[in-house]
């Protein structure tokens, strides 16, 4: 059950920059090209059709449908020109997080309990195009599926790279006799930081409440951010506040490395206004687990939480820019 | 305003994978309370109470105390003036909801004020526990047809404006709306049905004594004497509902809902026996007309829930009854037909009495349980077949009709009714007139 809140998106985010809009451009016109006339028009929408592109979701495209088309309707081609327009709007640590959410897919696919097979890399994930790909006017490129959303807004030489939704069910799996764990190094650098925490800064740290799924997850578009609360990163030590811009750059640093190293370069900045809060326990396998950075912009959740597919529980993470998600100031003011 | 719009998408469809499930507070919003439907899901019930909540353990006493006590805290309205409302939360039964148990809690919101207006619903049940919970808030006026979505609550908002009835008048009430209740009321009332359909069972046939026998006219001129019978039955049922529904719901005439409902149950009894064997001789008009009275008491509690003023009172009730007249007719067409025929071979009898029975069992499940004898009538589910699959079952009864036909046609050489026009016609005035 999803809801989608329609608002008013503009096109004056904050937007990072140094964005390879020319490559993407490119890429996403080489893609277009190879479709026939009917799959472009599924996959290209207008650019102001807002609720299409506040349409992703934690769950798979069985629940909430996608926009655009999966990559199982594609041709080789098609799919391959899909698949390289994902691969250059992100570095290629972000095409493997892309890779390996998707091998999540179909472990799911084969060793689900819940009854369902519509799982899997091909069927789950789908790629749309809003708007004319223009290294002057706004377009946008949506891809992802089940556990993944990548929502890439280009303005000219700027971007937006945010609502970037990240999960893995289950958390580490083996693939041909190879330990995949997806979101080894987003839920590592996150744990190492709230595990440096003293005992003091903990209780700063701690939230009241229990809270079990992420709280800025698809659908929660209309620009309210809960209270910030938390220990202040002002207040850690150096080192400690170099594992917190850790955690926030393996977010970051699934695109485009310019433009990942110069919003990078903003988060950075923003450091001592930044703080982080966690709820229930730190743990990484606990029940409940949940982590919270919480800055000017940068806003990043990552949560253990549960499903009927697999036993155990697995991580939905989230990042979002508090004046840039797709590339439009804060929608409520 | 940046916010412009909530749209509900994929409603239905069960959280296979993530069953992050929702509560759901369904309003029934009437003239003087709100009634409230409170689903709690026992798996994030749990998680906020820090304590594993199952089927069973949610309902003993001290806990269901416990949750109830929560929800009257945690559940209000207001008036638009800021008014606090009262609110009572009673029961506690747990109930699947896309296959999580959930606690289903009933409350009832009242104003100081005595009337309902626009209030705003206030609901953080769960959500100050676990932060992440969702409240799907849905409400409806009259009690009837599907709840419609108002609101989302989360951690971002606790409460939604609900319009009062008054507000919702003119897509709720009014003539259309009434027929359409009617109908509505009739066809997903079983014993209606049922009674019915007991009453049509013998009209193409004639009481000798004790006993059914076929009519001695074959032909059209039997068809037109059956025809004129239901005629006579659903007139009578027509006039003895209509005028018990107009007293009831102008508030003349009152009796005990169980009353009602008990002699309603007994009329299909009674209805079921007679066309097993003639009670009295057009005994199938006499009971349409007289328990017709009961059964339009019982369409007068419908209207009365509506709360209804009296202006729009007659248009409402003619409304109403008309979608039950309608009901009513439809089921004659539907079932007639194939009656008519099956009463022309040799096995209507058997077929007759097998139904006949079904129904008095039926309807004796229903009185003992209205009466209170019984807590539940275990033939239930063979009443609700009748409101649930009707049109398969008169297609049903329609081929076994046309089949029956042709093999008894077949196998009799009786030559095809010789037809004269003023025979017709004459015999028509006597069985009017008679």
């Amino acid at each position: 059950m999803q809801t989608f809140t329609a608002v008013d998106l503009d096109t004056n985010g904050a937007n990072t920059t140094d964005a390879n809009t020319g490559e993407v451009v490119a890429a996403t016109n080489a893609f277009l090209a190879a479709l026939d006339a009917d799959t472009k028009a599924k996959v290209v929408y207008d650019f102001a059709d807002n609720q299409s592109r506040q349409t992703w979701s934690n769950f798979p495209a069985a629940q909430v449908p996608r926009k655009g088309v999966a990559l199982s309707t594609l041709s080789d081609a098609a799919k391959a020109a899909a698949l390289n327009v994902v691969k250059t709007m992100l570095s290629a640590q972000g095409y493997d997080q892309v890779q390996t959410i998707q091998a999540a897919d179909d472990w799911l696919n084969k060793n689900s309990s819940s009854g369902t097979d519509s799982f899997g890399s091909d069927t789950d994930y789908y790629i749309a195009v809003y708007g004319t790909p223009s290294t002057t006017d706004p377009f946008m490129v949506q891809f992802g599926g089940h556990h993944l959303a990548r929502n890439y807004t280009y303005k000219g030489t700027t971007a937006s790279i945010t609502p970037d939704f990240t999960g893995t069910e289950p958390k580490s799996f083996t693939v041909a006799n190879t330990t995949v764990e997806p979101l080894k190094e987003k839920a590592g650098t996150l744990f190492a930081a709230f595990d440096s925490l003293s005992a003091d800064q903990d209780a700063q740290a701690k939230l009241t409440g229990t809270i079990n799924d992420i709280l800025m997850g698809p659908s929660v578009d209309n620009g309210t951010f809960p209270t910030t609360e938390g220990v202040a990163v002002s207040s850690l030590s150096a080192d400690q506040k170099k594992l917190v811009l850790a955690a926030i750059a393996a977010w970051v640093n699934d695109a485009a490395p310019a433009e990942a190293a110069s919003l990078l370069k903003t988060y950075e900045s923003q450091l001592d206004q930044t703080r982080i809060a966690y709820a229930n326990t730190k743990t990484v396998d606990g029940e409940n687990t949940y982590l919270r950075i919480d800055g000017p912009r940068v806003w990043i959740e990552l949560v253990n939480t549960r499903s009927r597919s697999t036993p155990n529980v697995h991580y939905h993470g989230v990042w979002r820019d508090k004046t840039d998600d797709y590339g439009s100031t804060n929608p409520s003011s | 305003m940046a916010c412009a719009a909530v749209v509900l998408l994929g409603s239905a469809v069960p959280a296979v994978a993530h069953p992050l499930s929702t509560s759901a507070v369904l309003l029934d919003v009437d003239r003087t309370s709100v009634t409230a439907t409170v689903e709690l899901p026992l798996d994030e019930l749990s998680i906020a109470w820090d304590q594993t909540l199952t089927a069973t353990s949610v309902v003993d006493a001290a806990t269901s105390a416990k949750l109830r006590a929560y929800v009257q805290a945690d559940l209000s309205a207001s008036d638009a003036s800021g008014q606090p409302w009262t609110t009572v939360v009673t029961g506690g039964r747990v109930e699947k909801v896309d296959g999580v148990d959930n606690l289903v809690l009933d409350a009832t919101l009242t104003p100081a004020s005595g009337s309902v207006g626009d209030f705003v619903l206030h609901d953080d049940a769960v959500i100050d526990r676990l932060v992440s919970h969702r409240v799907f808030v849905s409400g409806r006026y009259g009690h009837t047809g599907p709840y419609t979505t108002l609101a989302m609550l989360s951690w971002q908002t606790q409460s939604v404006p609900v319009a009062s009835a008054s507000a919702a008048a003119p897509a709720d009430q009014g003539f259309v709306p009434a027929v359409r209740l009617g109908v509505h009321h009739i066809a997903s009332g079983s014993d209606h049905l049922l009674f019915l359909i007991m009453l049509l069972l013998p009209a193409p046939l004639l009481a000798a004594g004790r006993r059914w026998r076929p009519r001695p006219d074959p032909g059209w001129a039997g068809l037109g004497r059956s025809s004129v019978r239901v005629v006579h039955v659903v007139t009578a049922f027509a006039i003895g509902h209509s005028c018990t529904l107009a007293l009831g719901a102008l508030g003349w005439v009152h009796l005990p809902a169980r009353l009602v409902e008990s002699g309603i149950a007994f009329s299909v009894l009674v209805s079921a026996v007679h066309a097993i064997r003639p009670l009295v001789r057009r005994g199938e008009v006499f009971i349409a007309g007289g328990f017709g009275l009961l059964h339009g008491l019982a369409f007068a509690a419908i209207l009365g829930d509506l709360d209804l003023s009296r202006t729009s009172l007659v248009t409402t009730l003619l409304g109403f009854n008309l979608g039950i007249e309608l009901t009513q007719l439809l089921v004659v067409a539907l079932v007639m037909p194939s009656l008519l025929l099956l009463s022309r071979t040799p096995v209507y009898p058997v077929l007759r009495v097998s139904v006949a029975a079904l129904g008095a069992v039926l309807a004796a499940g229903w009185l003992a349980q209205r009466t209170g004898l019984i807590p539940v009538n275990p033939l239930e589910p063979v009443g609700d077949l009748l409101i649930d699959h009707p049109l398969a079952l008169a297609v049903g009864l329609g081929v076994l009709a046309v089949t029956l036909a042709g093999t008894s046609r077949a196998r009799t050489t009786r030559p095809a009714p010789q037809l004269e026009p003023g025979a017709r016609v004459r015999l028509q005035t006597s069985d009017v007139s008679s």
